[in-house]
């Protein structure tokens, strides 16, 4: 059997390497597609980063006082005569007490609250402009307040320009958890899991279209080494997409300046490769069963289109879960442990009792999927649909 | 020598085979003729072991279908219509050394087999070229050629002559010919009544799932005219149908 096994393991390999279409999209796709979908994140954030930091347009609810004027000084404050808080036109609406000089200089508490709209990402990105801005005017306030009691005066001592750059004061916005919280788990998933669907569809319900399965079931060998040939190979494909994924990331963080750099151990390197592998095994093993049991190639991928995207719920699911706090009961549950265990990694907290008890349910799942795709590709009633 | 001993065979509520039995003896070709949806093609996958019979057995050089299941697979080769089932992306010889190595063949032995078989059907020209460019006579050759690598004594043919031309039929039919002179036991399964007269020793007809007659061709021959054994077949193929 294990002779039989190799045979089918060697030629199914020589057909995946031959295969143009399975090169491009199952190897040099997930290679590109993930530092190319990383670069334009990256720009566009940047881009608006510093669109913002130039120009911040705020609106402000009442005109000639101190705070009016302290904004005016600013080169990268525009002021926009509005009226509604939530007008597209403004980042920020500032809303304070119409006697706010006055409350000044008699020493009094005075209110000045800032508006911003959650659905605007430029809104989003201008809060620590305009927080910066805030805290100065209220220090220099406070620094009037200790040395003079003149309206007048007080106009003239915050009409100054506060010089800043960028880097130094304005906080940069920070892509790295967004990045290694789901991007790059749910990119994992979907390549170990497509990368093999197509492989998986070509060598189970492809064959029993072209033909040739008949042919391969009628020779000598014994039908569990074929079904094994194949998911080894299958399995080879999802980690390799797997893999070109991971070297994609590699290639973006190398050539990225920005701020998500990161440094995987020897222990976190492999303990990646053996999630890989074992996440892939486990795709490949689903994605042959479903293809065994398919009468063709597009049949299976009917099935496995949503499958593909239920595999990304528990990306999502997890996106604020924090790395240093996962708990047991996330590691047995299918998926969900694999994206687990990569933020683990990715968050340099990998802890190899987590990474032995989700290779432990990886191989659980493996051995179910395997026994179930073997038993099927036994029954006449599955092989021929009849 | 293949044995089919009282085969039953029903998917889900149609009955697919009734009580067929007959043998077939070393050298011997037999032609099976019948409608589509006869029971040509799953009496052809029962003996290839890919369908279990529901009742009976079928004994190839003695080995027991339901016992001895992948012996029985080595002592058989079959080609399957005009289907011809080959590695597109692999060429004619990767083909070949393919089936010999699963059929149990080591490394040099596939390789010499492949190489016999190479020059026997004249494709040395294209033997290393993928399958996926050749004509549909270029790969029929080759999947003649795989579907006896490991020089099987029976031969399983389903419907080889469906929708070739004139020369890759003739492909199929010089085959035929080759395995009566090297003693080897052939059912072949055909619609075409011309092609099953010519090339069979014996004529097995079956309708809906029963055996309806057997015919000796050469006794046949001594009694009946042409026209009188077409005549003949043409009204057990199409059983009570004709007078529908």
């Amino acid at each position: 059997m294990i002779k039989q096994m190799v045979v089918v393991l060697v030629k199914e390999l020589k057909c995946i390497i031959r295969d143009k279409k399975t090169f491009i999209f199952g190897i040099v796709l997930p290679f590109l597609w993930v530092p190319v979908m990383l670069l334009i994140i990256d720009f566009s954030m940047k881009s608006s980063q510093s669109q913002i930091s130039d120009n911040v347009n705020i609106g402000i609810s009442s005109k000639d006082n101190s705070f009016y004027t302290f904004c005016s000084a600013q080169k990268n404050i525009t002021i926009i005569d509005v009226n509604d808080p939530k007008s597209s036109k403004i980042a920020a609406y500032v809303t304070l007490d119409a006697d706010i000089d006055s409350k000044i200089l008699g020493g009094e508490d005075f209110n000045l609250n800032v508006d911003y709209n959650d659905s605007s990402i430029n809104s989003m990105m201008s809060i620590p402009i305009v927080s910066y801005y805030e805290g100065i005017y209220r220090s220099i306030i406070n620094d009037y307040r200790s040395r003079f009691k003149n309206k007048e005066g007080l106009n003239k001592f915050v009409a100054i320009e506060i010089p800043y750059t960028l880097d130094e004061q304005v906080p940069n916005i920070n892509t790295s958890s967004l990045y290694f919280n789901m991007l790059v788990p749910m990119m994992l998933i979907l390549y170990c899991c497509i990368g093999s669907a197509s492989t998986a569809n070509d060598l189970s319900a492809g064959e029993k279209e072209r033909g040739t399965l008949e042919s391969l079931l009628s020779t000598g060998a014994d039908r569990t080494g074929i079904i094994i040939g194949k998911l080894l190979a299958t399995t080879a494909m999802g980690a390799t997409s797997g893999l070109c994924t991971v070297l994609g990331l590699c290639g973006y963080l190398l050539i990225s300046s920005g701020s998500q750099k990161i440094h995987l151990s020897v222990l976190e390197m492999v303990s990646l490769l053996v999630i890989i592998l074992f996440t892939s095994m486990f795709f490949a093993s689903v994605n042959l069963a479903v293809g065994v049991y398919s009468r063709s190639y597009k049949e299976a991928q009917t099935y496995l289109t949503p499958m593909s995207i239920i595999c990304l719920i528990p990306a999502y699911f997890t996106y604020t879960l924090d790395a240093s706090g996962i708990g047991i009961g996330y590691l047995c549950v299918p998926v969900l442990n694999i994206i687990c265990i990569i933020k683990e990694i990715f968050a340099n907290a990998v802890n190899i009792y987590h990474v032995s008890i989700v290779v432990f349910w990886l191989i659980l799942y493996v051995l179910s999927a395997f026994y179930i795709t073997n038993n099927m590709f036994k029954k006449e009633s599955v092989v021929f649909r009849i | 020598m293949i044995k089919i001993l009282n085969i039953y065979k029903n998917f889900k509520k149609c009955q697919a085979l009734k009580d067929v039995s007959f043998d077939v003896n070393n050298g011997e070709i037999v032609g099976l003729l019948g409608e589509n949806g006869a029971g040509k093609s799953t009496l052809l996958r029962i003996i290839s072991t890919m369908l279990k019979p529901d009742q009976g057995t079928v004994l190839v050089n003695d080995y027991d279908l339901i016992a001895q299941p992948r012996d029985v697979r080595k002592n058989i080769g079959i080609l399957f219509g005009s289907e011809v089932g080959l590695y597109e992306r692999l060429t004619a010889r990767e083909n070949l050394e393919y089936f010999a190595k699963l059929n149990g063949m080591d490394n040099e032995k596939s390789k010499n087999r492949t190489n016999e078989l190479i020059n026997q059907f004249e494709f040395k020209n294209y033997a290393d070229k993928p399958a996926g460019t050749f004509s549909k006579g270029m790969k029929q050759k080759v999947a003649i050629a795989r579907s006896i690598v490991h020089d099987p004594s029976v031969i399983l043919f389903d419907e080889p002559d469906s929708g070739l031309d004139f020369k890759a039929a003739k492909i199929v039919f010089d085959f035929l010919e080759f395995c009566k002179k090297t003693n080897k036991s052939v059912i072949f399964s055909s619609h075409s009544m011309d092609n099953i007269k010519t090339f069979s020793d014996r004529i097995v007809v079956i309708h809906k799932g029963v055996i309806m007659e057997s015919f000796i061709m050469h006794e046949c021959r001594k009694k009946y005219t042409d026209k009188e054994i077409n005549d003949m077949l043409f009204n057990l193929v199409c059983g009570d149908d004709e007078n529908d």
